[in-house]
């Protein structure tokens, strides 16, 4: 007993109905990528940052962070410092539970001066949340809150 | 004799067959040996001699006696079940579809002085055709006799001229204004589905164009008038059960449409939310169209029993109808939910940001003291799913305000927008306008807008009582006042300008201000001191202000 035509051409059309669904569906992004702008004063014993701004966007690649804060070339001394700063993004107040994100901004150039650039990541966030962003700076075990910012935002 | 019962009256008085009329005494004659036959002939014989009128086959009456008997077996004894009947109906029809060609037929129930009978209306011939038993025999009748039709008859029958239709006749009319109602509901609801200013503008030229289509197809195919009604009776309960499965599809779309806005955060105005009240004019046009159509043919007892006998003979297509109105419906419900899963022909929020006191600053002021108005700035940046192919050219997204202050929108990118405010000046929502240039599928658009907040849920502020530090002659007062300005809320609070006191030009102030700063000034214009003030987080101040109110202020 072999397939009916009909049968085939119902599956053939099926299949092409869900690839299509599928391929659609990949298109619609479903995660929020937070970009944070920051500004940096970094001393040789003490650190110190703004938040300068804040952009959130709908965003459906996979790139976890990015950051790309480096020494402005016009603040440069030749003085060392360790100071470096974290990054804490929370999210919460939802049902499905709280989201927390931290990140170590730890230049590559050992020096102080002025640093500048972007921190991103993407989070997957659904539901009514407070997005708190905070920065601090850390020195010899010290942790300084120097900077902070917080929105409501709710995805659909 | 245009009715059934005015044929059994006719026969049952004159006892006694004609050409065209014919009884038999039990239906189960459909089913006795040698019956089919038998029965063919008799239809064959009743449809030949019935030339451009009906037959009648008459089961119920004894053909000897030409008394009533009613629905009785052979033997004349047991009452024919209903069931019985049904099949037997069903035998008649495989025989009269055997004949060459169809003989075409009716099959009436008919409850006659507590009788009952079966009455088969037998559309008789036209001129110059005739029909055959399928052994090829063509049989005819003279009087209540039954003759073999030969060469020579057969030829009379070839040879007769073609009758002259009424153009007018019943039927006719009839047809026309079916065909007219069909043509008007069934394009008509299709053209609103598309727009609805469609209908006033084509409604009557395209179904004045598929009239004459239709008149034009059955002027070349020499469809008869009788032919044609009779195939538009047979196909209307089809007709009648594909319009009504417009009305669940109609009442479950709108259904779909009311979740819109909680899948997707906005709002669109459509016509097709009225589809269920013109799914039913359509419905009712057909159902008059019908109505109309078995106007010249039967009575309203004779429709109700041919809608009795009808649905018990086609239950297959009633449970196909039913599958396909649950498809229908589960289809048009679904209809908005996919959409806003896959975005296809309707936007869809994504993100939605709320900035609360965007500058991190509440605002104060007030023409008096005693009269203070706090507000604050809000952004909100709203990010929009753009669809595949945008079905809707502008959605609402609810944005309310309860300030009269001037809103504006700051950013916007693939999309543009306008606020929608209230007769006050209030903003309640944006519309948004899909760019049809964007290629992205993202857009956003933010909007600043104020918010009016009650002043002591920011703000402690107590004014002590005026002390009056001494007159002068010229009826001058020297007044002390001491006022007290704390910081609650979490922001900064830019304070000012605040209205104080009428004044002259000379006036001392002391201050203590914690976490801010305020300045107390003269204003020439009105002799009315202001101040002035930033208060950070936590912060307060307690002024005192010794100043003279002349006495024509």
């Amino acid at each position: 007993m072999g397939i009916s035509r009909t049968v085939l051409a119902v599956v053939a059309i099926l299949l092409v109905l869900a690839t299509s669904i599928a391929y659609q569906h990949e298109q619609i992004p479903t995660l929020v990528e937070v970009a944070v702008k920051l500004r940096l004063w970094r001393g040789t014993g003490y650190g110190s940052g703004s938040l300068e701004d804040i952009t959130l966007r709908l965003a459906r690649d996979t790139r976890a962070t990015f950051d790309n804060v480096t020494l402005v070339p016009t603040q440069e001394y030749n003085y060392t410092s360790n100071v470096h700063w974290r990054l804490l993004i929370v999210a919460n107040e939802s049902a499905s539970g709280n989201v927390e994100w931290e990140y170590e901004v730890l230049p590559s150039a050992g020096k102080v001066g002025v640093y500048a650039g972007v921190v991103s990541t993407l989070l997957d966030l659904k539901g009514t949340y407070t997005v708190w962003v905070v920065l601090y700076s850390i020195h010899d075990g010290s942790i300084l809150n120097v900077s902070s910012f917080s929105e409501r935002i709710h995805t659909y | 004799m245009r009715s059934e019962s005015e044929v059994v009256a006719w026969v049952l008085e004159n006892r006694r067959e004609t050409e065209t009329i014919e009884v038999k005494r039990s239906i189960e004659l459909i089913n006795a040996p040698g019956g089919p036959d038998k029965i063919e002939e008799t239809i064959v014989a009743i449809a030949n001699s019935a030339l451009g009128q009906n037959g009648w086959l008459i089961f119920g009456i004894d053909n000897d006696s030409f008394e009533l008997v009613g629905m009785l077996d052979l033997k004349m004894k047991n009452v024919v079940p209903r069931e019985t009947r049904t099949i037997r109906r069903q035998q008649f029809s495989q025989i009269a579809s055997r004949t060459k060609p169809s003989v075409s037929f009716e099959w009436n129930e008919l409850s006659y002085q507590d009788k009952e009978l079966i009455i088969v209306r037998i559309d008789g011939r036209r001129p110059g055709e005739f029909f055959q038993t399928s052994k090829g025999t063509a049989w005819y009748r003279i009087n209540d006799h039954t003759y073999f039709a030969d060469k020579i008859q057969i030829r009379r029958w070839l040879g007769e001229p073609e009758l002259e239709e009424q153009s007018t006749s019943p039927v006719s009319t009839a047809l026309i204004i079916y065909v007219l109602l069909c043509l008007v509901a069934v394009p008509w609801a299709a053209l609103w589905v598309l727009d609805p200013s469609q209908v006033a503008r084509n409604g009557v030229p395209i179904t004045l164009g598929l009239g004459f289509l239709v008149a034009l197809v059955a002027h070349l195919k020499q469809w008869k008038t009788e032919n044609m009604a009779e195939w538009c009776r047979e196909k209307f309960p089809i007709l009648l059960l594909a319009t009504a499965s417009i009305v669940p599809g109609a009442v479950m779309l709108q259904l779909s449409l009311l979740l819109y806005p909680a899948l997707s955060g906005l709002y669109f105005e459509t016509h097709l939310r009225d589809a269920p009240l013109v799914s039913l004019y359509a419905l009712l046009g057909i159902i008059a169209g019908g109505f109309v159509l078995n106007l010249p043919r039967m009575s309203l007892t004779q429709a109700r029993q041919n809608i009795a006998s009808w649905i018990p003979d086609h239950t297959r297509l009633l449970k196909r109808a039913a599958s396909a109105y649950f498809l229908v419906a589960l289809a048009t419900t679904s209809i908005i939910p996919f959409d806003n899963f896959l975005v296809l022909g309707t936007p869809r929020i994504g993100l939605v940001e709320s900035r609360y006191v965007s500058d991190g600053v509440i605002h104060i002021s007030g023409t008096d003291y005693s009269k203070l108005e706090a507000y604050a700035v809000n952004q909100q940046t709203v990010h929009v799913l753009l669809p595949l192919v945008p079905l809707v050219s502008r959605v609402w997204y609810p944005l309310a305000s309860n300030s009269t202050r001037e809103c504006k929108v700051i950013r916007m990118s693939g999309i543009s927008a306008s606020l929608d405010k209230d007769q006050a000046g209030r903003l309640e929502g944006l519309w948004l306008f899909a760019d049809k240039t964007t290629v992205s599928t993202i857009a956003f658009v933010a909007v600043s807008y104020y918010s009016e907040l009650n002043v002591s849920s920011v703000a402690t502020i107590t004014f002590h009582k005026a002390k009056l530090l001494q007159s002068f002659d010229n009826g001058t007062q020297q007044i002390q006042q001491t006022f007290e300005i704390s910081n609650i809320s979490p922001y900064s609070l830019h304070i000012g300008p605040i209205y104080l006191f009428q004044s002259t030009s000379q006036f001392e102030v002391t201050k203590n201000v914690t976490s801010g700063y305020a300045d107390i000034s003269y204003m020439q214009e009105g002799h009315w001191l202001y101040l002035n003030s930033d208060l950070e987080r936590y912060g307060g101040m307690v002024v005192t202000v010794t100043y003279n109110r002349p006495a024509e202020l």
